[in-house]
């Protein structure tokens, strides 16, 4: 079990590695799509189609992929008031029960957005005309990744309690 | 009551009481009332991608980015040190330099944490070193931080006009005089402070000083013209106005100022990136609860049950202010304005209150709830920062919530405060 663990955190330790480089290049590339839009408007008069859809399929990438990271490194806003008064062994039960709701949400989210890429599948955008397949394919990733997170953040709390 | 009514009422408040993130509170709610409503379970999936396809709200990571390239490239600095020779010679010097270089910074980055982080991480030690006892000067840091929201650009005017559907352009403009009077009114509460400690004045800056600063200054005072000139000249929409300041303050920090280096901008992009997901992951799963309380025709509900047993404008205006004060103390502003931002709508509607006028108020309130304790996002930053318990700051910052109350009050039922500058 404990191996098992250990072994989900590296796993995680390299993803989200990965996925924050993809972060770093979407934002970079969100950043520059638009700068060239104005530049195309103003230069050349001729306002580009394509940025603004590629700029917002980088935008709900890079914010569902950093919302499940906000999972690991635990930055999402919450009502801490209960939960810092009660006694250890209470406080370890709730937090596990938050990690463990997190990742069944996370679970949901992956499957329920599998459906519903597959539903979409064949569509294309308007603009670029992309698969729009590969716009809502975020939601499923962004699930698969929150319910490892979540389980990570279960196991390691479990681990620590087990520990002397 | 539906078994759906009570999971998005009783179950989200019992989730955000034990502590569960607002972002998985919400989540987890609306996926509890499409299992027991027999919902298809898609509506969770494209609505969190929904939510994020709009190019409006594609400002809020841009101006966060401009914001933190502007504190790491040192142009935040620059702005401190400029208010600095400005003001410091005034009673409580260090406090009017920390709303003034607030309200400059206010006019680049939009957003109200990041705008306390900027001048906090500055101001606190500068004003503690000075004699100021340190709960004060973090609250300070907190209460000139939430100038941000209502001076233009700002990332709770963009969230509403998406909600609101009303110029973003002219949401911004209405906050314009609300912001500059709370930022006089932070000054008068510095001016009785410094009075009541006998904190001692500073020197006036020489003719020379104020020179200096200023020409080190002036790239980045040539930020806010970029943003505000652009948006009101015509030249970009404020999503626009948002890259072309990341450009700037990325090429200003690297090649002007040289205190950016490469290496360290893709830690710049994640700082930027960790606070737009905070905001942008609560939009994200609100979507699917604003179509479920649309549904349950919770709002309309509700917003007929407070007209039927409220028929004053003003009665009314009293006690939406008052419970969107009070549910903005416990909870995440972002979140009350997606999910009852349609209940609101439909009663300024029904009271033909200018959505204009509306969206600075709630923007108003917004602004508040992020310095009023206990749970407001500026405070946390300040009390990061400086080490302070929260509850020793929330102390120290009640004079400033009382007067940004009444300045709320007045935004209320003073509708020329906000759209004196909108033709």
């Amino acid at each position: 079990m404990r191996a098992l663990a250990q072994a989900l955190r590296r796993c995680n330790d390299i993803v989200t590695r990965g996925v924050k480089a993809v972060i770093v290049i979407m934002a970079v590339l969100m950043v520059a799509a638009i700068l060239w839009q104005v530049c195309m408007r103003y230069v050349f008069n001729r306002p580009p189609s394509w940025t603004e859809e590629l700029a917002l399929l980088l935008f709900s990438w890079s914010m569902l992929l950093m919302l499940a990271v906000g999972v690991r490194e635990s930055f999402h806003v919450r009502m801490d008031l209960l939960v810092d008064r009660l006694p250890a062994v209470g406080n370890r039960a709730l937090q596990g029960a938050i990690d463990l709701a997190t990742a069944a949400f996370g679970a949901y989210l992956a499957a329920s957005g599998v459906d519903y890429a597959l539903e979409m599948y064949g569509s294309t955008s308007a603009a670029i005309g992309y698969p729009i397949v590969l716009l809502y394919g975020a939601a499923p990733v962004c699930g698969v990744l929150v319910f490892l997170y979540g389980l990570e953040l279960l196991w390691s709390r479990h681990g620590a309690g087990e520990q002397p | 009551m539906s078994a759906s009514v009570w999971i998005l009422t009783a179950g989200f408040a019992a989730l955000v009481v034990l502590g569960v993130p607002f972002v998985f509170a919400i989540g987890l709610v609306v996926v509890a009332v499409i299992t027991v409503a027999d919902i298809p379970s898609m509506l969770l999936p494209q609505t969190m991608v929904a939510s994020t396809q709009s190019f409006s709200l594609l400002g809020i990571p841009f101006f966060m980015l401009a914001g933190e390239l502007m504190s790491a490239g040192g142009l935040s600095r620059r702005l401190i040190a400029v208010a600095d020779v400005l003001v410091r010679h005034l009673l409580g010097g260090l406090g009017h330099v920390t709303i003034v270089a607030a309200c400059i910074f206010a006019a680049i980055s939009g957003s109200a944490p990041a705008t306390t982080a900027a001048i906090g991480t500055a101001m606190i030690p500068a004003m503690a070193e000075r004699g100021y006892s340190r709960p004060y000067a973090t609250s300070l840091a907190v209460s000139a931080g939430v100038l941000a929201p209502l001076i233009p650009p700002s990332i709770a005017f963009i969230i509403w006009g998406v909600i609101a559907e009303q110029s973003i352009a002219q949401l911004f403009l209405a906050g314009v005089i609300p912001g500059l009077i709370m930022a006089i009114g932070l000054s008068a509460i510095v001016i009785w402070r410094a009075h009541r400690d006998r904190v001692p004045q500073l020197p006036r800056a020489t003719a020379a000083e104020v020179g200096r600063a200023l020409r080190q200054g002036v790239w980045a005072l040539l930020a806010p013209v970029i943003v505000l000139g652009g948006i009101y000249g015509g030249v970009f929409t404020p999503t626009e106005a948002a890259a072309v300041v990341c450009f700037y303050s990325f090429i200003v920090g690297v090649f002007v100022e040289k205190a950016l280096r490469f290496s360290q901008v893709p830690a710049v992009i994640l700082r930027a990136m960790t606070v737009s997901a905070i905001v942008m992951g609560i939009v994200a799963v609100s979507g699917g609860m604003g179509v479920l309380v649309a549904q349950e025709q919770f709002a309309t509900k509700l917003a007929a049950l407070l007209s039927a047993s409220i028929h004053q404008q003003w009665v009314m205006l009293l006690i939406l202010n008052l419970g969107f004060f009070l549910l903005a103390a416990v909870m995440d502003e972002i979140a009350l304005m997606l999910i009852f931002g349609p209940m609101l709508i439909a009663i300024g509607h029904q009271f033909g209150i200018d959505p204009i006028h509306f969206g600075a108020m709630i923007v108003t309130n917004v602004a508040i709830g992020m310095a009023a304790p206990p749970i407001g996002y500026c405070l946390f930053v300040g009390t990061a920062i400086s080490g302070q318990r929260l509850t020793a700051v929330a102390r120290a910052i009640w004079p400033q919530i009382v007067m940004m109350l009444a300045v709320l009050m007045l935004v209320t039922y003073v509708p020329a405060f906000s759209l004196a500058l909108i033709r």
